[in-house]
């Protein structure tokens, strides 16, 4: 699985961070939205569960995953 | 060499399309759709105008950076309402600070909060209608959505001990959003002069609740408490001024787009009793155990988000969004050029047919389009509507009291609700009445 996030729709929400903190953190960006930080790119299977509830979860539908 | 912008018929001198722009909106842009394809360009009083359509050119205004695509120009109505120096009265880097911190007020953790003040405000609303009865859902739902706003951004307490004065000058600044606001707003009209006057009214009242705050030093899960404790990227604080400012934009941005869709959701449960049944099975699931209207209990209603994400498609509460061509904009193989406005549709995009087949048809089975600029009711990209999950998250703390504690029925013709296209908005034309009983316990 390899995750991919679209910075361009991120307003920095929270929802992944909270749904999947493993994968998913948010960072402050002077000057604009807080973005979206991909801690760990291809993630192992296991957490494939909490990742789709991040994904879900996001409203800004930022989040996809491939494989 | 870029390609010539097609051109809508039927333009007059000087007015250009504004009488038949006036009369009826969403026909209106939708014959410039058929006429035209996915960017076809109009003329109101002088001003021309292109609308984007069609899932591309929706998505490549809605990916515009501010520098290409402005939103200022196209508010002007709005800064008096505001405030000086408040968002689109401001540079465009304060504009994005202003905009991060309105976010942070909607972020996840606050969210939990709103889910449990909500669902209180809507019981607390409903104890007063009594058994049953026959009521305007318009008036009802603008009402409720003031009341859930209000708890949610200043506070319960301040909810608490809410009084008219605050409603009448909330009301004072609604009226001043009228058409010649957005030619010029410092006119010497009644309406401008109730608004200055409720803007400094209702500063005091803010700077006095965040008076008493910072000297009690006690936190609240409230948009106010954000607001009061950022801070800007040079160190400083909002003032009191901005504060009030950035409190009643984030109201005025989701009032009457929240109030407008509950009545609509309520209507169409009504008009489709075969839907309204599934959403009630899921509710019914979801509240087995007398659960609370829970932040979490919310996130597991996939049918309730369907049916109002289809309320969304078939009545989007802001049928356009306008921005202003600040440097030369290239689509495809147009340019754009600076000056002109541009404008996207939510009323346009979801009627759509070759996206969503059969568009009249309300279905909240209907597959999502796999286009993520398809379905627009919240705009999309990086000025999407920063509440967008709030309000859906209010919706749904709505119709999961409504549906679990009341039953309803149609008063007119099923036909016979629709919309009022004749204001600044598309909204629901007063009065929508429905029948209601409370359920046996």
């Amino acid at each position: 699985m390899r995750i991919k996030v679209d910075l361009d729709l991120c307003q920095g929400h929270s929802v992944c961070m909270e749904e999947c903190p493993e994968v998913f953190s948010v960072r402050d960006n002077p000057g604009g939205y807080p973005q979206v930080m991909v801690l760990q790119e291809s993630p192992e299977e296991a957490l494939r569960a909490k990742v789709m509830n991040a994904v879900r979860g996001c409203p800004n539908r930022v989040i996809s995953v491939e494989g | 060499m870029s390609k010539p912008i097609p051109k809508a018929s039927g333009v007059k001198p000087e007015t250009g399309h504004y009488d038949e722009y006036s009369v009826n909106q969403p026909k209106f842009l939708m014959r410039v759709r058929q006429e035209c394809g996915d960017i076809g360009e109009y003329n109101l009083m002088g001003q021309p105008h292109v609308l984007m359509s069609g899932p591309d050119a929706q998505e490549a205004w809605c990916r515009a950076p501010d520098e290409v695509l402005g939103q200022s120009a196209a508010y002007k109505g709005v800064v008096p309402i505001f405030g000086k120096d408040v968002l689109f009265d401001t540079t465009l880097d304060r504009l994005k600070q202003q905009l991060k911190i309105q976010v942070d007020a909607l972020r996840y953790q606050n969210m939990k909060e709103y889910a449990k003040v909500i669902a209180d405000e809507v019981r607390d609303f409903t104890n007063k209608w009594g058994e049953s009865g026959e009521l305007d859902m318009v008036d009802e739902f603008l009402r409720l959505t003031l009341y859930t706003s209000t708890s949610c951004l200043l506070g319960v307490e301040f909810r608490r001990d809410m009084t008219d004065e605050f409603s009448q000058l909330y009301r004072d600044l609604e009226h001043a959003v009228i058409a010649i606001a957005f030619i010029d707003p410092y006119l010497p009209l009644p309406e401008f002069e109730a608004r200055d006057k409720a803007r400094v009214r209702l500063g005091e009242m803010v700077e006095e609740i965040v008076a008493k705050r910072r000297a009690s030093g006690k936190e609240y899960g409230d948009a106010l408490n954000t607001f009061m404790t950022a801070t800007y990227t040079d160190g400083t604080q909002m003032s009191p001024h901005e504060i009030t400012g950035l409190l009643i934009a984030t109201m005025f941005a989701g009032h009457h787009t929240s109030s407008g869709t509950a009545t609509w959701t309520l209507i169409e449960f009504l008009r489709n009793p075969q839907f309204m049944a599934e959403v009630k099975q899921e509710l019914a699931e979801v509240f087995a155990d007398g659960g609370e209207v829970s932040h979490h209990a919310m996130r597991a209603m996939p049918k309730l988000e369907a049916f109002i994400r289809e309320v969304l498609r078939m009545h989007p509460p802001l049928s356009t969004l306008i921005r202003v061509v600040e440097q030369d904009f290239e689509y495809k193989d147009y340019l754009i050029p600076k000056g002109y406005r541009v404008v996207m549709s939510p009323g346009v995009a979801h009627k759509i047919a070759e996206v969503f087949p059969e568009p009249e048809k309300f279905d909240m089975h209907r597959p999502e389009p796999e286009h993520l600029f398809a379905w627009v009711a919240f705009g999309g990209g990086r000025h999407k509507c920063a509440g967008n999950a709030f309000a859906i998250l209010q919706l749904k703390a709505i119709f999961a009291t409504l549906l679990l504690d009341f039953d309803f029925e149609l008063v007119d013709p099923k036909e016979s609700y629709t919309d009022d296209h004749s204001g600044m908005t598309v909204k629901p034309l007063a009065p929508m009445k429905v029948r209601f009983q409370r359920k046996k316990q």
